[in-house]
């Protein structure tokens, strides 16, 4: 190998550039995995904020992952401050991206959800911390703060989602200054179903 | 006055305000206001040169904080814990709790490590147990030792049943929780009994919520004692622009300080947290209760099992009596018993139901109404079961009788 290599410098180049190619693909590839598929989306809008859900898409394999997307934004034209009365574990967010948010707030999660099935009973529900310490961040007009939660599919009995059709809303519990007193901003709902 | 005068007037005034509202600095160690408040200082430092006494009782028992987990850093393969509450770090107790979903089950493993959620778990850590060492603050207890208990989240609830049960197991009879939920589920609500109904039980502490309505689980079950949080004026802490606030109910046990609260912090550092939460004032209750399990035993408490030694039972009762009453006379929804107390030279005796400091036949007039009640039972009337076995009956009756007539100093 080395010896053909060696007959020829072109042929090294070419070689060289190969994997190189195949690098830069297999990165490209691993990076596109990551990012979560554009499905379903719902939005509440109560100014000064928006709120808004995003599911990955809307039929499952039984026992398949979730990926749902959050997104908090400032609709207004000025800055806003937004408190929650208690703090999340951040076990199961995939990512956050803030935009004009003046704090790192990475390590909690900020939204939430409420899943029902075709009974309407509540199979999982999450949208309040468990750790009971305040906190603030500020967000700037135009600003916005994303979470991807990596949802493992395990209702609170810890057994995967029976097969059958779910209806999941968007949750974001907390308060905006100025706006409103801590309360819920709840979304429409998205339906999926397991197969 | 002259305008240098007036300007030196003003600068001590702002810096008492400062002060007071801070804490106060003596050497290079803050007392923060709150365990100033609560007269723990009291207890074990009487010379008041913020330092411990010699042979005082500084709360030297451990205390289960459920939890994040507490700060530290690896070195040479050593935990290194923050400065300011390494020596009062009870290393082998410190563990965390993983529920595993396909086996259904809570493993524990000692990576306790909190580097997550601003520090929750080392800020309660350093109220309770900051060590007196002339640097930073110095905590409610200061040398209670911490079990830094740490939930991984995972499936929360089970993983702090899991946390209390293995408590209990190992023999730890103070458990702080800062943590909450707006519904029960049942392994919360059986840890959280089976700790506390049993011989040698534990004594349960929950922040009550930060939410300005009722009480949160598990702070809200009688196994457990609820904490709502005031600022320094002893006002109940509530924000009305932003609706958050120091939850309440009947289920309210005791308030302690939880505004403007300074501790150790994820770094190595501090926190001052300007806002409220009933996070902050759990850890203080846990607190005095190590400072009384440490305690010599008042003989008149000992009607658990007349043992010499403190059951949770007789703690509680002690604690309630040592509760400073704000709000309404007697118990109330916003302040339960009152603020949290160490110490207090105008302690009410046992015995005073109505909480105006002296024990009568307006006590013995409560007790007799609901005699015979139980929790659920139309009669039923939680300060009259003064030895807090869920039962008002002879034994209340007879701890009134003992003490009829004491009245504080």
């Amino acid at each position: 190998m080395v010896e053909w290599l060696a007959s020829s410098r072109t042929r090294a180049v070419i070689l060289v550039s190969v994997l190189i190619v195949a690098s830069v693909l297999s990165v490209y590839a691993y990076l596109s995995s990551l990012t979560p598929q554009r499905g379903p989306s719902v939005v509440i809008t109560s100014p000064p904020i928006e709120f808004s859900m995003e599911l990955d898409k809307t039929a499952y394999a039984y026992g398949e992952n979730m990926t749902i997307t959050f997104c908090l934004k400032n609709i207004s034209n000025e800055t806003v401050t937004v408190g929650k009365t208690s703090m999340d574990f951040a076990t199961g967010i995939l990512s956050t991206e803030t935009k004009g948010v003046n704090d790192t707030i990475g390590n909690s999660f900020h939204m939430g959800f409420s899943m029902v099935d075709d009974n309407g009973t509540v199979i999982y529900e999450r949208f309040k911390g468990p750790f009971q310490a305040t906190y603030e961040f500020t967000v700037e007009p135009d600003g916005y703060v994303r979470q991807i939660f990596f949802w493992k599919h395990y209702d609170w009995l810890a057994s995967p989602l029976p097969r059958g059709t779910y209806q999941i809303r968007g949750i974001f519990y907390g308060s905006c200054v100025p706006g409103f007193p801590t309360s819920a901003l709840v979304t429409p709902s998205i339906a999926f179903i397991v197969e | 006055m002259t305008r240098s005068t007036s300007f030196i007037v003003l600068s001590l005034t702002v810096a008492l305000l400062l002060a007071s509202a801070c804490g106060f600095t003596y050497g290079g160690e803050t007392l923060p206001w709150g365990v100033d408040r609560i007269g723990s200082r009291c207890v074990w430092d009487n010379d008041f040169d913020m330092a411990v006494d010699e042979g005082a009782n500084a709360g030297e028992k451990r205390v289960a904080v459920i939890d994040t987990g507490i700060y530290y850093t690896m070195e040479d393969d050593q935990k290194c814990y923050h400065a300011d509450l390494a020596a009062n770090v009870w290393s082998q107790s410190c563990k965390q709790f993983k529920y595993v979903p396909w086996r259904d089950e809570v493993v524990v493993d000692d990576d306790y490590n909190d580097t997550h959620f601003h520090g929750h778990g080392t800020h309660v850590a350093g109220i309770i147990a900051a060590v007196d060492n002339e640097i930073g603050v110095i905590g409610t207890a200061p040398k209670a030792r911490i079990c830094a208990l740490k939930l991984y989240g995972s499936n929360p609830q089970k993983e702090a049943a899991a946390a209390i049960n293995w408590a209990v197991e190992q023999d730890i009879r103070v458990i702080s929780m800062s943590i909450g939920w707006n519904y029960s589920t049942e392994e919360l609500r059986t840890a959280c009994d089976s700790a506390y109904y049993r011989p040698d039980g534990a004594l349960l502490i929950a922040a009550a919520g930060n939410d300005n309505r009722s009480v949160e689980y598990p702070a809200n079950y009688s196994s457990v004692i609820a904490v709502g949080a005031v600022d320094s004026n002893g006002q109940r802490w509530v924000n009305l622009t932003s609706g958050k606030g120091s939850n309440f109910g009947p289920e309210l046990e005791f308030v302690a300080p939880g505004v403007g609260i300074n501790s150790t912090a994820v770094g190595g550092g501090y926190h001052y947290d300007s806002g409220g939460a009933t996070s902050w004032a759990c850890p203080h209750v846990a607190a005095v209760a190590a400072l009384i399990f440490a305690s010599k035993i008042d003989p008149e408490y000992d009607f658990g099992y007349y043992d010499d030694l403190w059951e949770n039972i007789e703690v509680r009762e002690k604690l309630r009596q040592l509760a400073l009453g704000l709000g309404p006379p007697g118990k109330d929804d916003e302040y339960g018993y009152g603020l949290i107390n160490a110490w207090a030279p105008n302690q009410r005796p046992l015995g005073d139901i109505n909480i105006d400091y002296i024990v009568d036949y307006r006590d013995l007039n409560i007790a007799s109404r609901a005699f015979g009640s139980y929790p659920g039972h139309p009669n039923w009337n939680q300060t009259a079961d003064i030895n807090i076995d869920r039962i008002v009956d002879f034994r209340d009756i007879n701890i009134i009788s003992r003490n009829y007539g004491k009245q504080a100093l």
